[in-house]
């Protein structure tokens, strides 16, 4: 079931002055129901003018835009969008605003009219499915730490419990280990609760492990979109896009160049230490290096 | 030993503590950088890692120990000025360090305050904007730049001073790969022109470009080594919440399931070349 | 990121008007403003008005652009004029129900719009065709005898430079903290008001802390740039008066005498 239909989505900044830009042309795309999809592309490349049509705070200048069955040009089902499509911006802490962590995750659901038992046990279980300690809900989150607060941010929107979640950059500027466990947790919920993930990103590698499908923007226009392992093949194309293929995908690429042939493209490092393995077995190959 | 000429930044078993606060940010840091060497530093998230680069541009001064940067101690008031012109700092958001609005003025900046006359401060700004490869838009206004333009843009601010060295915090940790791979691009450039660069990042691929790393872990400097020694330590990084470089960490990947490659494999490079090696 | 081109963006062209002294466009504005306003002799008004579409066409701006940036304040003109026609008592022409409108009414709002036009796009052609670092430059210029006074001029002119700098960095925040307030359902919009203004605390508190975090970084990224107050300071630009300037400040001079001059008569 798709839960988002792009028609033939044209938005234009500025439209009609000396300053008009095209910031994205003629985009079809389907999102369905339960995936994980992550939108690739440059700075620029029109990634966060897209999914801001997705919850309602866009108009197309041109074109449809379906979400959950309706268009978004009905105004009042736009208006509503927000009860369903959660949006977690770049740097989602920079919109912290209460004096203690509940207060700020409360600040969603309370909006969305739900009793106050109903929000605390929703806050409560929201920190708790991101593994963060329940004691950090009494804390003041200026005295957290970059990553913590980024998941906490998050949480403010998670516990919304939104049918559709789309992340814009979510480990943007924070430590490799924070980023791997702050996506491992959307991809557990989302397999648990059926929820819709949608990630913007420019590391493909992220995309590689947990998205199904990629869809790569490049100055406002789709370029491609696919099975995550169809896209990211496509070294070329990514490149054209200002985006840099997985570490894996690119060994593959030199070695292949060089005469050795892997049995089939590795996408992750995981992936791509299994298929050597294998090559350095048959090559009776001793640990050490030497045939 | 290097001769005292030759070192640019002496770290003198430093300590800082920021003011009001029970745990100190840096403990016992000793350590020196050369001239025209290119040094990366690592850690995790809270290891003190923009402390260590404010107090090495003398913006902080030291609750003990001693900064000393071309000779001069930063505790000193009246030499600040020449530390401020011979260490330049670039930071993380370039945003919030453009202070024009116009590309041109922006590098203008640093000179201007320096007073110099004007046909200086242009041959300097035309200077620092080739550098950085932003001459074709030194009249754009830098909000309408691209982020990696931007920190280009910061970079060129801080070389129109002309400083021996240009200290960066996790300048690239706002970009994309396409601005990741400029900004790199025009600190080797600079490294090979003799500028003496010291990145502080949390790209491990990044980090493994420079001459030596520095691996700083709740304040303390717990390594200062060569790429290939400290990307070799796997379980440290691991434990520290770290990574190894890409290759490093396939590497271990391997070794994990009983092929131990041998050490020094840190790039895409050594691994292909190793790879050809053993499977041909 | 804003959808019409306000008044008071720069749009390049290099056109004459646009290479003129910053200083020279200034002094000339401010000199229509004085022409525009002490003259009530329609021959003084229609000199002013000649020389100011003279010069938006030498600006190298298309005339719509003027149209559409001055579109929103034509509104509210055309409200006031059409108001004023209506309220001026004097010789009736027409009667229309009971609303009368007189010779008076018509013949004093048709001035008041004239005039405020010509101020408009006067004003408009200083801001399109000059950036604003040239304006600051020029007002520092104007300013520097009251140095004297011990007023910080040079300092006040950075400051406008820095608030010009962060307006676009600002907006563009805002705007960003509006949208993910509203998508976590914020309503700004609907209650009494002292209910809106306490539901401004979510947008309120996070843009004050975020400019205060930005302007902590920025001062310390002006410091580690050898930046210190009240340090003498060179400019890469020197500004220059040419030929150009000189006939453009003399024309203007002479367009303001003749004013005066048909005024005293």
């Amino acid at each position: 079931m798709p839960c988002i239909e792009v028609e033939e989505l044209t938005h234009l900044y500025y439209p009609g002055t000396p300053l008009e830009m095209v910031a994205l042309r003629d985009i079809e795309l389907t999102v369905y129901d339960g995936e994980f999809i992550a939108l690739a592309g440059s700075a620029g490349s029109g990634k966060s003018t897209l999914v801001q049509h997705f919850n309602g705070l866009l108009l197309p200048t041109a074109g449809c835009v379906k979400v959950l069955g309706r268009a978004i040009s009905d105004k009042q089902h736009r208006q509503q969008l927000w009860r369903q499509v959660g949006l977690v911006f770049q740097f989602p802490e920079r919109q912290i605003f209460s004096s203690t962590v509940f207060e700020d995750i409360a600040f969603g659901p309370r909006n969305l009219g739900w009793d106050s038992t109903t929000v605390s046990k929703l806050v409560k279980d929201t920190v708790a499915l991101v593994g963060l300690p329940e004691e950090i809900l009494a804390a003041d989150p200026r005295t957290l730490s970059g990553g913590m607060l980024r998941r906490v941010a998050i949480c403010g929107v998670l516990a919304m419990r939104p049918q559709i979640l789309i992340m814009d950059e979510p480990g943007a500027g924070l430590e490799h280990a924070t980023r791997q466990l702050i996506l491992a947790n959307i991809k557990e919920i989302q397999a648990r609760q059926g929820m819709t993930v949608i990630l913007i990103t420019h590391h493909l590698e992220d995309a590689a492990v947990f998205a199904e499908r990629v869809a790569v923007l490049h100055q406002g226009v789709l370029l491609s979109i696919g099975p995550t392992r169809e896209v990211l093949s496509q070294t070329e194309l990514l490149h054209r896009a200002g985006l840099k293929a997985p570490f894996a995908v690119e060994l593959a690429q030199q070695l292949s160049q060089a005469g050795i042939y892997l049995p089939s493209l590795p996408l992750s490092l995981a992936d791509a230490a299994q298929l050597l393995q294998q090559m350095l077995q048959t090559n009776r190959v001793r640990p050490g290096g030497t045939p | 030993m290097p001769g005292p000429s030759s070192l640019l930044i002496e770290l003198e078993s430093v300590y800082y503590t920021y003011p009001g606060s029970k745990f100190a940010a840096l403990q016992d840091i000793c350590a020196h950088v050369g001239r025209a060497e290119f040094i990366s530093v690592i850690g995790p998230n809270g290891s003190g890692k923009s402390t260590l680069a404010r107090v090495m541009a003398g913006l902080l001064l030291t609750s003990g120990g001693r900064v000393l940067v071309n000779g001069l101690d930063t505790s000193r008031p009246e030499s600040r000025q020449e530390i401020r012109r011979n260490v330049g700092l670039v930071m993380q958001n370039p945003d919030n360090q453009l202070v024009a609005a116009v590309v041109e003025e922006d590098v203008a900046f640093g000179p201007e305050n320096l007073g110099l006359p004007s046909a200086e401060v242009f041959r300097r700004v035309e200077e620092a904007l080739a550098a950085v490869g932003l001459s074709d838009m030194r009249s754009r206004p830098p909000h309408m730049l691209s982020g990696g333009e931007k920190q280009r843009l910061a970079i060129a601010g801080v070389l129109a001073l002309k400083p021996l060295c240009v200290v960066l915090d996790e300048p690239t940790s706002m970009l994309d790969p396409l601005g990741r791979q400029e900004v790199l691009q025009v600190l080797e450039r600079l490294a090979e022109s003799g500028t003496t660069v010291v990145l502080i990042t949390h790209h491990m691929d990044e980090a493994a470009c420079a001459d030596r790393v520095w691996l700083l872990d709740k304040g303390c400097l717990l390594f200062d080594a060569e790429p290939a020694a400290l990307f070799g330590q796997l379980k440290l990084l691991h434990e520290l919440g770290l990574t190894s470089t890409s290759a490093g960490e396939l590497a271990y990947h391997l070794a994990e399931q009983g092929f131990a490659l041998p050490a020094g494999i840190v790039t895409m490079e050594d691994m292909v070349k190793f790879l050809c090696r053993v499977l041909k | 990121m804003m959808n019409n081109i306000s008044m008071g963006q720069y749009l390049p062209a290099g056109s004459p008007v646009h290479r003129l002294d910053p200083r020279s466009k200034l002094i000339c504005t401010a000199l229509v403003v004085p022409a525009v306003l002490i003259t009530f002799n329609p021959l003084g008004l229609t000199l002013v008005s000649l020389w100011t579409l003279l010069v938006v066409l030498l600006s190298g701006i298309k005339p719509g652009v003027y149209w559409q940036s001055l579109k929103p304040l034509w509104v509210l003109l055309l409200i006031s004029f059409v108001l004023q026609v209506f309220f001026t008592p004097g010789n009736v022409l027409l009667t229309v129900g009971f609303i009368k409108i007189s010779r008076e009414g018509l013949l004093l709002s048709g001035w008041l719009l004239w005039r405020i036009s010509v101020l408009l796009l006067a004003a408009s052609v200083l801001t399109f065709t000059t950036t604003p670092l040239q304006l600051t430059m020029a007002l520092e210029w104007l300013l520097s005898p009251l140095r004297r006074l011990r007023i910080p001029v040079q300092e006040l002119a950075m400051m406008i430079n820095l608030a010009l700098r962060f307006v676009p960095t600002l907006f563009d925040e805002a705007r960003m903290l509006l949208l993910a307030q509203r998508s976590r359902g914020a309503d700004f919009n609907s209650g009494s008001i002292k209910e809106r203004v306490s539901r401004l605390t979510p947008f309120m508190v996070p843009l004050l802390t975020n400019i205060f975090s930005r302007a902590e970084e920025l001062a310390l990224a002006m410091e580690i740039r050898c930046y210190q107050v009240g340090a003498a300071r060179s400019r890469l630009h020197v500004m220059r008066f040419r030929v150009a300037d000189y006939a453009a400040l003399s024309l203007n001079t002479a367009i303001l005498a003749a004013v005066i001059t048909a005024k005293a008569l």
